[in-house]
This record gives structure tokens, C-alpha cells and sequence, in this order.
């Protein structure tokens, strides 16, 4: 039979899952390898149920990824150029709202699931990529708190990038 | 809306994060999105000052660095990554690269001293050396207002080639001879100049270009040979019966040495055994330069064409079009950068990559170009006008803020 683990939400629930699944995350991973007692559930104090079922559920996906693959996406700085290539089971599964996308990036940076905090970034950074600022303040609910000094200031500031 | 989610009223991303996470989500992003980014909130403006994120962008130009990119960042990196300017440093080359392949020099000199066409010509960051049908060679401090330091004189015919290094000047000439020359000469007449250190007869006929390595001088001749010399004592090495027709221009590039004639070919050979490797075919024209890139090799032809090839399987990879006469130099300059002199009187400049002609420059000589060199601010030309042009690509930016 295949080995499970059980994770314990934030909110106390319980998730059976397979070990490699759990091992997505390097912080489990590590917490697995010094654990005591194998059948007593890992606590996952910082993610809420919702949450953690989207983890399990991308973890599932990917547990027989290539590590390699994984070493090769976690660049901290990935860069414009490989940013666009998203897969598309990855594009279906962070098409998701605000909230969740915000919590599925805080939970991957907890339980340090390197290609999944790559996902999360590179889609919000997609949210940003060719908008105008207006754009990118009415998608993110930002208000402009510039003076118009300021804002003329910047705009002066960033004339090299039009300077034709 | 389930009630585990952390209430946020709104969902901004950079300052609702941890400030590593905010940076890693910008890191995706190019240098155009940053600015309008920075435009956003004034919180979003000082995201986008991080240096990290412009020493990114910068690196992530192929060509911008000498050495590759580095992807995970050292403490010491991540130190100097805090010094030095990378935003200014990102904002100054974008600038330079645009003129390179939109908007042209930003100043022209000309330098008057020939008497006749200037046929050749080398230049490094302090010193330009030019090559005339006068017969002499000149030097030019590039560091010094462009002034005219010292005139070698010698050869009984046209200076035709030439190619300096730090020890030694060497010159080929329509005399049928090779001159090598000293470089640590002192400049003026105080003691007078002294003649070459060395002068190689072998040849036959005009000695049409030159290339060295540490050991050995190569030269290549209208009497379709290419003879290799000892460096240390001038002694002949070899003659090699190269190719059916004038050998034109000649390049070393590690062991290997590429040549090309009139006879239509572009020949490889290797420099330590002479022996002849491989040809390439395609020119339908004699040709006039010869020039290594990386894995390629480049030639230009009396078909007016350039051609790329695979020194490996003799393939013809690419070939760019746009010149109007014989293309009669070409120079690569880095990166994807390639520039090119033709008789039809422009220089232009190339995008290997994408396999365009970028920027040609057309108002400068008033007859054949015959020479071509650029560095990463400036491309100087020379031709049958008499005229040598200096094209200043970055006179108004700093230049210890454009490379990484």
C-alpha cells in the first residue's frame, strides 16, 4: 500500500495524503524525516482548510515531477523571458480569485513549495505585465496617492525608457 | 466566501506581501513594465528602485555583460548589487542600444591627415592606427581629442592592412612586403622615428591582409598564397597555395585560421599544420572579407551579400542582404552586433539574430568604404575619400555605467 501522511489544517481538519505529496513541500519533507511518531497528523498552523486542499490538490499533480525541473523553475530571480510559459494545467489551476491567489502564495512560501510560489508570482506579475498604470491600480484596488508633482516627477524620471 | 481567508479590503499584492515575495513577483518583470509599474502608488515607486530588480533586467540582456548571467545571487553579489547603480547603469546602455539599432551616432569627426585613400584601420579605448595609399601609417589618441601622435613611414606602396597588439604594429603592403613594427616606440621625432623591427618578403605580389597569433604572423597576398611567419624571427614557415584567386582577407581565431578570395570561397585551415580543413560554398561572387563569430563565420562578397556559415558542416546558415555594391568589410562586434562597409558607400549595422539590417549609415563617405571597427560606444570607418569618421555612439554617458 502506499504510504500516507495526514496533515492537519489551520482550521483542525485533517488531510490524508500520499508521503510523496507531502514531500512537495520541502518544509514537511524536512519535518517528516525528523518526525517521532509517523501516524500522528503534521500540523499546518498557518494554512486554512480551502487553502490547503488547493496545496494537496497541485502537490498531486506535480509529486512525480522531476526535482530537477522543480531546482531549475525556483529561481528566485526567473526573469522576464521564461515568465510567459505557463502550463496549461498550472494556468487552469491558479485561475483562481484574489483571495485564494494571495493565500496559495503566502502557503507555498510557508511550506517552502518552491515551483508552486514560482506559479503564484509569475501570475500575479502577468497581471502586471504591458498594463498601464491605471489598469494595474483598478485590477489590484489601488488607489493613486501620488501629488500630480510626484507623478510628473516619475513620468520624468522614466522618459529614457521612450526615448526613441 | 469562506471565513478562514484573511479579510482584505484590497488585494495589493506588493504591499500585502513580504517584501521577498513582492520583489520576486517584480523580478518576472521586464524593464517597460517596471517603469509603468513604478507609476502606479508611491509604494510601487519605491518597490521598483530596488537595484536587484534593474541589475535583473540588465543581466538579462543577452550581450549587456561580459560574463553570463549568474541566476542565484552570492552575499558578496547581493552586496555589490547594492553599490553599484544597476538602475542608472540599465537606463544608460538602453539608451546606448537604441541608438545602436534605431537612432544613429550622437556625434561625427572627421580625421584629417592622409593624403590619399585610408585603406585600413585597428582602434582599442586609447589608440587608433590608420593605414594609406600615402604609404604611411598613422596613430591617433582616441583618449586625446583625436590627435594625430605619430606617422610611420616605409613601405614603398599603399599600407593595405594592418593588425597591432599590445607588442608589435604589423602592416601589409603593395610592395609584395610584410612590415612588423614595434608598438612600444616613443612617440615624436625625439630620438627620430625608428624604421620596422622586421620586414617579410616572400610574396609575390600586394599583400592584401594580415592576422596574428603569439607566435606566428599570417599574411595573405594577390599572388593567391598565405604564408605563415615565425613571430620571434621573421623566418617563413610556410607558403600555402590557398585558394585560385587573390586571397583577400585572412582572420585567426584560436587554431584555426579563416581565408577568403576572389575564387568565390571561404577556406578554414588549421594555423599550427597549415593543413586545410574545409571550404564554403555559396557566394556567387569573389569575395573581400572573412570574419569569426563565436560558432560562425562570416563573409562578405562582390554579390553584394553576407553570409553566414557552420564552420562545422560547411552550411550556409544565414545571409543578409541590403548592401547595393561589394560588401568590402565587415567587423563583429559582440553580442549579435555586425557591421559592415560597402563600395556602395554606407556602413551598416546588423542584428545577427534577427537577421535585419538595423541602421545604415549613409551620409558619411563619399565613395567606397574600405575599413570598419566598432566597440561598444564607437565605430570608426575609413575609405577612398581620405576620409576616417569617427562615430560617437555614447559621448554623453558615462561609460564606466554600461557594462556589468
Amino acid at each position: 500500500a502506499m504510504e500516507t501522511v495526514t496533515l492537519k489544517s489551520g482550521d483542525e481538519k485533517l488531510f490524508q495524503v500520499p508521503r510523496n505529496v507531502a514531500s512537495k513541500s520541502a518544509l514537511i519533507s524536512s519535518m517528516l524525516e525528523t518526525a517521532p511518531n509517523e501516524t500522528e497528523p503534521i500540523p499546518v498552523k498557518n494554512v486554512q482548510s480551502p487553502v490547503l486542499e488547493k496545496i494537496i490538490e497541485y502537490c498531486t499533480k506535480h509529486a512525480n515531477d522531476d526535482p530537477e525541473d522543480d531546482e531549475d523553475s525556483d529561481d528566485e530571480m526567473d526573469g522576464p523571458l521564461r515568465s510567459t510559459d505557463i502550463d496549461p494545467w498550472d494556468l487552469k489551476f491558479i485561475d483562481v480569485g484574489m483571495e485564494m491567489l494571495y493565500e496559495i502564495i503566502m502557503a507555498a512560501n510557508y511550506l517552502d513549495i518552491k515551483p508552486l510560489l514560482n506559479l503564484g508570482c509569475k501570475t500575479v506579475a502577468n497581471m502586471i505585465k504591458g498594463k498601464t498604470p491605471d489598469e494595474i491600480r483598478s485590477r489590484f484596488n489601488i488607489p493613486n496617492d501620488f501629488t500630480p508633482e510626484e507623478e510628473e516627477q516619475i513620468k520624468k524620471e522614466n522618459e529614457w525608457a521612450e526615448d526613441r | 466566501m469562506p471565513t478562514t481567508c484573511v479579510s482584505l479590503v484590497l488585494l495589493d499584492f506588493l504591499t500585502e506581501l513580504p517584501p521577498e515575495l513582492s520583489l520576486q513577483i517584480l523580478s518576472q518583470l521586464d524593464a517597460e513594465s517596471l517603469t509603468r509599474a513604478a507609476l502606479v502608488s508611491r509604494d510601487w515607486h519605491g518597490f521598483t528602485l530596488d537595484p536587484l530588480l534593474w541589475r535583473q533586467a540588465f543581466l538579462q540582456h543577452n550581450g549587456w555583460s561580459s560574463s553570463s548571467p549568474t541566476h542565484r545571487l552570492s552575499t558578496w553579489d547581493d552586496m555589490m548589487a547594492g553599490i553599484r547603480p544597476w538602475r542608472t547603469m540599465y537606463q544608460q546602455r538602453h539608451r546606448l542600444e537604441k541608438r545602436w539599432t534605431a537612432n544613429g551616432p550622437k556625434t561625427v569627426h572627421y580625421l584629417n591627415g592622409h593624403s590619399d585613400s585610408v585603406y585600413c584601420l585597428q582602434f582599442n579605448d586609447d589608440l587608433l592606427v590608420t593605414g594609406s595609399r600615402d604609404r604611411t601609417v598613422k596613430f591617433w589618441d582616441l583618449r586625446d581629442d583625436y590627435r594625430c601622435t605619430r606617422t610611420l613611414a616605409g613601405h614603398e606602396g599603399s599600407v593595405l592592412c594592418l593588425k597591432y597588439d599590445a607588442r608589435h604594429l604589423v602592416t601589409g603592403s603593395s610592395d609584395f612586403s610584410v612590415m612588423v613594427w614595434d608598438m612600444d616606440q616613443p612617440p615624436e621625432a625625439d630620438p627620430p622615428p625608428q624604421g620596422p623591427v622586421m620586414q617579410l618578403r616572400s610574396h609575390i605580389a600586394g599583400v592584401l591582409d594580415v592576422a596574428m597569433s603569439d607566435q606566428t604572423i599570417v599574411s595573405c597576398s594577390k599572388d593567391c598564397t598565405i604564408k605563415l611567419w615565425n613571430r620571434a624571427n621573421g623566418d617563413l614557415l610556410r607558403s600555402i597555395p590557398a585558394h585560385r584567386r587573390p586571397v583577400n582577407a585572412i582572420q585567426i581565431s584560436g587554431h584555426q585560421m579563416v581565408s577568403a578570395s576572389g575564387d568565390g570561397l571561404v577556406n578554414l585551415w588549421d594555423v599550427e599544420t597549415g593543413n586545410y580543413i574545409r571550404s564554403f560554398e555559396g557566394h556567387l561572387s569573389g569575395l573581400a572579407c572573412v570574419q569569426f563569430k563565436d560558432n560562425r563565420i562570416l563573409s562578405g562578397s562582390n554579390d553584394k551579400t553576407i553570409k553566414m556559415w557552420d564552420p562545422r558542416t560547411s552550411e550556409c546558415v544565414s545571409t543578409l542582404t541590403g548592401h547595393q555594391d561589394l560588401v568590402r568589410t565587415l567587423h563583429y562586434a559582440g553580442g549579435q552586433r555586425l557591421v559592415s562597409g560597402s563600395y556602395d558607400q554606407t556602413v551598416k549595422i546588423w542584428d545577427l539574430a534577427a537577421n535585419k539590417c538595423n541602421l545604415s549609415l549613409d551620409n558619411g563617405h563619399s565613395s567606397w568604404v574600405f575599413d570598419v571597427q566598432c566597440d561598444l560606444t564607437r565605430l570608426i570607418s575609413a575609405g577612398q575619400d581620405q576620409k576616417i569618421l569617427v562615430w560617437e555612439f555614447a559621448p554623453d554617458l558615462d561609460d564606466t555605467l554600461l557594462v556589468a
